[in-house]
């Protein structure tokens, strides 16, 4: 799989958004060059990134498609300011990229090599079409380092998050309450399902078969209608019993 | 949908379940007070035995019943899973694909393999490559050592100590810890008999073999990996008791503590440790 990124891209993200996990996520796939990273108009904040390809080269951009993007979204800005705005930009757009061209060739910086760990992540991940699967269940057994994965993911904030979010997955959890000294916090507790077998299943009548926990189908709808795959990481699955796993697959066949 | 189940070596997974089958917990509360005495109307205090295949309750069931069925826990979700679910991989935790060895700047081992090589997932794959993800765990889930309950116990049963379990067990580990900088690891050791320990590591060979393919270089990477672990004296010894408590340091603490009832034994405790942490070494105190 080649990621295909553009060669410049300008982002915008509101002012109140949340700029540094966007700038560390952009920041994973372009080099944010120092000092001309980000503009600040009026209220609204640009991001100037450039982007290292896959082969970690520079490749030969389409300037005009990069303008007319910036043209693009000139037209969707709300106020006529920003629109000015997003025209200049679209102008210094096609001058930046010119002069990154020009110097591109000579400057060794922009054509590096990939490094070996690139090159490995590129190959180990390389899939021919997405057959990530809906929703991939970790189910331990106990004593398999499944706390650690589950507090690797989720004590360490959104960033995390929004990474999966960029591949596309959604961590739903779960997340233990003992992830660190400090207690997860409360916005992080929402955030992820509970780390209790009630939040999966409940057993209205003892002789009926258990059904999906509300919470659960409902994080898992939401999920999957913005196109989210999901993660869920619960090592208690592990002692479903062969009831359990019938309602589980029939959900997930059916949904 | 796909299933994640991982594997962890038979030799290593029983003994981290035995401690955590034993680590006192808010609702397993055999620890909240000394053998025999109640705890609640439902719980009563119990002694905490050391790691070992027979006499050790429902642990002792578990283990009879792997050698009984041939089953690693992980063999067992995963029959259980298989006729639901189409897709199960299996994570053997001693042969992950990871791109960069954490010797070298990587990240967790296990983290790489789980987004790189099962969810390929490019951007995660890089942070947990770059040691990104993780980066402020804790391995809170680790059984804490049986060794400081073992001793509290002991001094118990030697007639040493009539305040509260979980104040001497916090003494005695502050003490090793903090006051001394030791472990408890490092204590005079008691080792399991070597019956015990072939018995141990053919079990893991079987389930192994059973789970993945009978493999002559999957059983000495699996026998090699168990040598390494007898060596280390770590998960198949315990504190050897019988020379730890006639340390002049050990009882002059634990006798420290010999006194104190109900809700100022907390405080007492703490002002007797307090003491005991100022006069070390050395100080013998009256019997």
């Amino acid at each position: 799989m080649v990621i295909i990124r553009p060669a410049l891209r300008i982002s915008g993200c509101a002012q109140g958004s949340s700029e540094l996990s966007y700038r560390q996520v952009a920041a994973r796939d372009y080099r944010v060059p120092e000092g001309i990273d980000r503009h600040s108009v009026n209220n609204k904040r640009m991001l100037f990134t450039f982007s290292t390809f896959s082969n970690g080269r520079l490749p030969s951009w389409s300037w005009r498609q990069e303008i007319t993007e910036s043209l693009h979204l000139a037209t969707m800005a709300s106020s006529r300011s920003i629109r000015r705005h997003y025209y200049y930009l679209a102008v210094l757009t096609g001058l930046a990229l010119l002069l990154i061209r020009k110097v591109s060739s000579v400057l060794p910086h922009f054509a590096r090599e990939p490094s070996i760990a690139e090159r490995r992540i590129e190959s180990i991940v390389q899939t021919t079409k997405d057959t990530r699967p809906t929703l991939m269940l970790h189910v331990g057994p106990p004593k398999t380092a499944t706390t650690i994965l589950q507090c690797s993911i989720c004590s360490d904030g959104p960033a995390v998050g929004e990474i999966l979010a960029v591949n596309h997955y959604q961590y739903l959890g779960t997340c233990p309450s003992n992830c660190s000294n400090k207690s997860v916090n409360k916005n992080q507790s929402t955030r992820y399902i509970r780390h209790q077998y009630s939040t999966f299943f409940s057993r209205p009548h003892p002789e009926e078969p258990p059904i999906l926990g509300p919470d659960f189908v409902q994080k898992l709808t939401t999920a999957r209608a913005t196109g989210k795959n999901v993660l869920l990481i619960f090592e208690d699955f592990h002692r479903l019993s062969l009831d359990h796993l019938k309602v589980l697959s029939q959900h997930l066949r059916d949904d | 949908m796909e299933i994640v189940v991982a594997y962890r070596r038979l030799y290593e997974w029983l003994p981290s379940k035995y401690n955590q089958m034993m680590r006192p917990s808010k609702t397993k509360r055999i620890a909240a007070a000394w053998p025999g005495q109640s705890v609640n109307r439902y719980a009563v205090g119990q002694d905490v035995l050391p790691f070992d295949l027979e006499n050790r309750g429902d642990f002792t069931d578990l283990v009879h019943d792997i050698e009984t069925t041939g089953r690693h826990p992980t063999d067992t979700v995963l029959k259980k899973y298989q006729p639901f679910f189409e897709t199960i991989h299996v994570v053997d935790l001693h042969n992950l694909e990871y791109v960069v060895e954490a010797d070298h700047g990587g990240g967790d081992a296990y983290l790489q393999h789980l987004f790189c090589s099962v969810l390929k997932t490019p951007h995660t794959c890089g942070a947990a490559v770059a040691g990104e993800i993780g980066k402020n765990k804790t391995n809170s889930n680790v059984s804490p050592s049986l060794d400081y309950e073992k001793l509290a116990v002991h001094a118990y049963q030697q007639g040493l100590l009539a305040v509260s379990r979980q104040l001497v067990v916090s003494a005695i580990q502050r003490r090793q810890e903090q006051l001394l900088s030791l472990t408890a690891s490092s204590f005079p050791q008691q080792c399991l008999s070597s019956q015990i320990l072939d018995r141990l590591i053919d079990l893991s060979v079987r389930v192994d073999a059973n789970l993945f393919g009978s493999s002559v270089e999957r059983e000495a990477q699996q026998r090699r990996g168990f040598v390494k672990l007898v060596n280390a004296r770590d998960k198949y010894c315990h504190m050897d008791v019988a020379k730890v408590l006639p340390d002049k340091g050990w009882r002059n603490m634990l006798m420290s503590l010999r006194h104190g009832h109900s809700s100022q034994t907390r405080r007492f405790g703490s002002q007797l440790l307090q003491l005991q942490l100022e006069t070390e070494p050395g100080r013998v105190l009256p019997l």
